[in-house]
């Protein structure tokens, strides 16, 4: 087991590695020179040409690679050319207040999705089945940054419930009520499409168990129905549910860009498309190489989750 | 079938592992079958590529005419049904032209994303060997991103617009694509009309052409169909970060984004857009259910 996980581990550096050869190649592909990107349209040639320098852009591509490297290596990504600071600490930031909303939705996804599949696949063929899978349909259809306008529009500026706008009331210190009042709004709409996921695979799952036959076994011990479906087929269940927690986490990274936008939540994602329309090369790098490298260790993670949780998984690795 | 004791010619073997293919359910012999999710999806989405393609020659209003002073007008004003924008824009004429612009945006980056993960995951699982480990790596690379950033790095080094918005989701999508077309083409490579086919010195290419291509049509033409909605949802949120089409262009991302400042003042302005967006993205995805069904009667994926 041990050693599984530690070649896991290790399959992660190529992965990583890889990403920041994309990262590179996108800056470089890009139209114009990258000393001028990084600089701004208000650069004078004079400064260009010592960016160039500095930045070693007249040697050949592969140097300049191993360069920036070094500087990704030790957590040095630049300097941001809006904010006039060192990029590492200024994402981390930013980081902190994304992973919040991201927690609070996955939470609210995971927990809304088991509940909402479970009791489908226990009624299954009844009204709240049907329910559920329309609603499993429409969650997925509808994008998530409009639900999170529909959301602000209903439940900030008519019924005026929660706050639409950042994390915390501004001119009061800040508190953990008035952090979980800001919250509600866009960890759900964040939730919804991953919730919709859940439920369906958890449905799915589900009904699947208990069609097999220790659960009529089970049924003809003298078991009642509920029983024998929570206690017995709802644990085997669970596995599938499991692997869904990577593609989660993959609707919530891409949810959280939209809806930090909607709800100007101060996460990664606000302050990646802020950097893109003010041209902060730096940033733009920094935020999506950390975002990048966030996802492939949560979905190695959910990987190792996997054989810990199914005895039958062989793991060669 | 011909006479055994005369050689076939190879049209003749062709047809005949063809009529094989059929009789063994791998190609859509019986024809289409109606089923009620392909008459529903079909017609929304024929009404949205009507209202598309008519666009010019329905009696409508100029969708960039300003008009400041009936700014933000309510649903139901008279001269303008759905409204106007902060602009004094008709939304009804808008939401129109924004359709156009939406849907070619999100029908090309599926055919993009469709076409060139195909390819290259039929080439990937009919060669095997290095060809497919070099394009599976590569196609790795791709995935271990979320889809959303690589499109936004893609539109941040090449600049906003409609054109690059929309590659930019192509080839993120690209992989989920390919994937399954190399899956299928790992499967398909094995059987026996492709053993045939070879046999009687068909090229790889025709192999690739004529039968895993022909083999992979339902399975694509559902999978097309059933990411279009995909597709639209994605370039209009990258319209609605304002990292795809550019003002004035209607379009229903950058409509949206307009709606998101003066939804306080008229709702309308933010509601209708996305209306708009989820009928079309259900309408799709239903076309696709049902395609999925008709292409493929025995349900077999």
């Amino acid at each position: 087991m041990i050693s599984f996980m530690a070649r896991r581990a290790l399959l992660l550096v190529p992965v990583l590695w890889s990403v920041t050869v994309v990262v590179f190649i996108a800056l470089h592909l890009a139209p114009g020179n990258a000393a001028q990107l990084l600089l701004g349209p208000q650069a004078t040639p004079g400064q260009v040409q010592a960016l160039e320098r500095q930045l070693g852009l007249d040697q050949p591509l592969p140097v300049q690679y191993l360069h920036w490297l070094q500087g990704v290596v030790v957590g040095d990504f630049g300097t941001s050319i809006t904010y006039h600071e060192a990029v590492a600490p200024l994402v981390v930031g930013y980081l902190t207040n994304t992973l919040v909303l991201a927690a609070v939705a996955f939470v609210i996804a995971t927990l809304a999705g088991m509940v909402l599949g479970v009791l489908a696949a226990f009624f299954s063929g009844r009204l709240i089945d049907h329910v559920v899978n329309v609603g499993d349909f429409v969650g997925l259809a509808v994008p998530v940054f409009w639900l999170s306008l529909i959301f602000a529009l209903i439940f900030g500026l008519v019924l005026r419930w929660f706050p639409v706008s950042g994390m915390y009331t501004a001119g009061v210190p800040p508190s953990l009520p008035d952090l979980a009042h800001h919250i509600v709004l866009p960890a759900v709409a964040l939730a919804v499409a991953p919730a919709a996921v859940v439920a369906q695979v958890a449905r799915t799952s589900l009904l699947a168990e208990i069609g097999l036959p220790y659960v009529k076994v089970a049924r003809a011990k003298g078991l009642s129905y509920r029983r024998a479906v929570l206690r017995h087929a709802l644990r085997n269940a669970l596995i599938p549910i499991v692997t869904t927690l990577g593609l989660e986490i993959n609707y919530i990274i891409g949810g959280d860009v939209l809806v930090e936008n909607v709800f100007s939540w101060p996460g990664v994602g606000h302050l990646l498309v802020v950097s893109i329309l003010n041209r902060d090369y730096p940033v733009v790098l920094g935020a999506t190489l950390i975002l990048a490298a966030i996802f492939v260790v949560v979905n190695m993670l959910t990987d190792m989750l996997y054989p810990l949780l199914d005895p039958r998984v062989a793991v060669h690795g | 079938m011909a006479d055994l004791g005369s050689p076939l010619s190879t049209a003749e073997l062709e047809a005949a592992i063809g009529a094989v293919a059929v009789e063994e359910g791998l190609l859509p012999g019986r024809g289409w079958r109606l089923n009620p999710y392909l008459v529903v999806g079909g017609g929304v989405v024929m009404l949205l590529a009507l209202l598309a393609v008519l666009a010019p020659i329905l009696p409508l209003q100029d969708p960039n005419a300003l008009n400041p002073v009936d700014h933000l007008q309510p649903i139901g004003t008279p001269g303008h049904p759905l409204g106007t924008d902060q602009l004094g824009r008709d939304m009804l004429s808008r939401l129109i032209y924004g359709g156009r612009i939406t849907l070619v945006a999100g029908l090309a980056a599926a055919l993009i994303s469709t076409g060139c993960g195909v390819v290259m995951g039929l080439v990937a699982g009919y060669f095997s060997g290095w060809i497919d480990i070099g394009l599976m790596r590569l196609l790795d690379v791709l995935l271990s991103f979320p889809f959303i950033l690589l499109a936004i790095l893609i539109v941040a080094f090449y600049g906003p617009s409609t054109l690059h918005g929309l590659i930019a989701i192509a080839v993120a999508n690209l992989p989920f694509f390919a994937r399954l077309a190399r899956a299928q083409a790992l499967q398909l490579r094995e059987r026996t009309f492709v053993e045939a086919a070879r046999a009687l010195g068909v090229g790889h290419l025709g192999v690739l052409r004529r039968h895993l291509l022909r083999n992979l049509f339902p399975l694509v033409v559902s999978a097309l169909f059933l990411n279009v909605g995909w597709m639209i949802s994605q370039t209009s949120a990258l319209s609605f970060l304002g990292l795809g089409t550019q003002p004035p262009t209607p379009d229903w991302g950058t409509m949206l984004a307009d709606g998101q400042t003066y939804m306080a003042v008229q709702s309308g302005v933010a509601m209708l857009p996305g209306i708009a967006i989820v009928i079309a993205v259900v309408g799709f995805n239903v076309l696709g259910l049902g395609l999925k069904a008709a292409l493929n009667p025995e349900g077999q994926e």
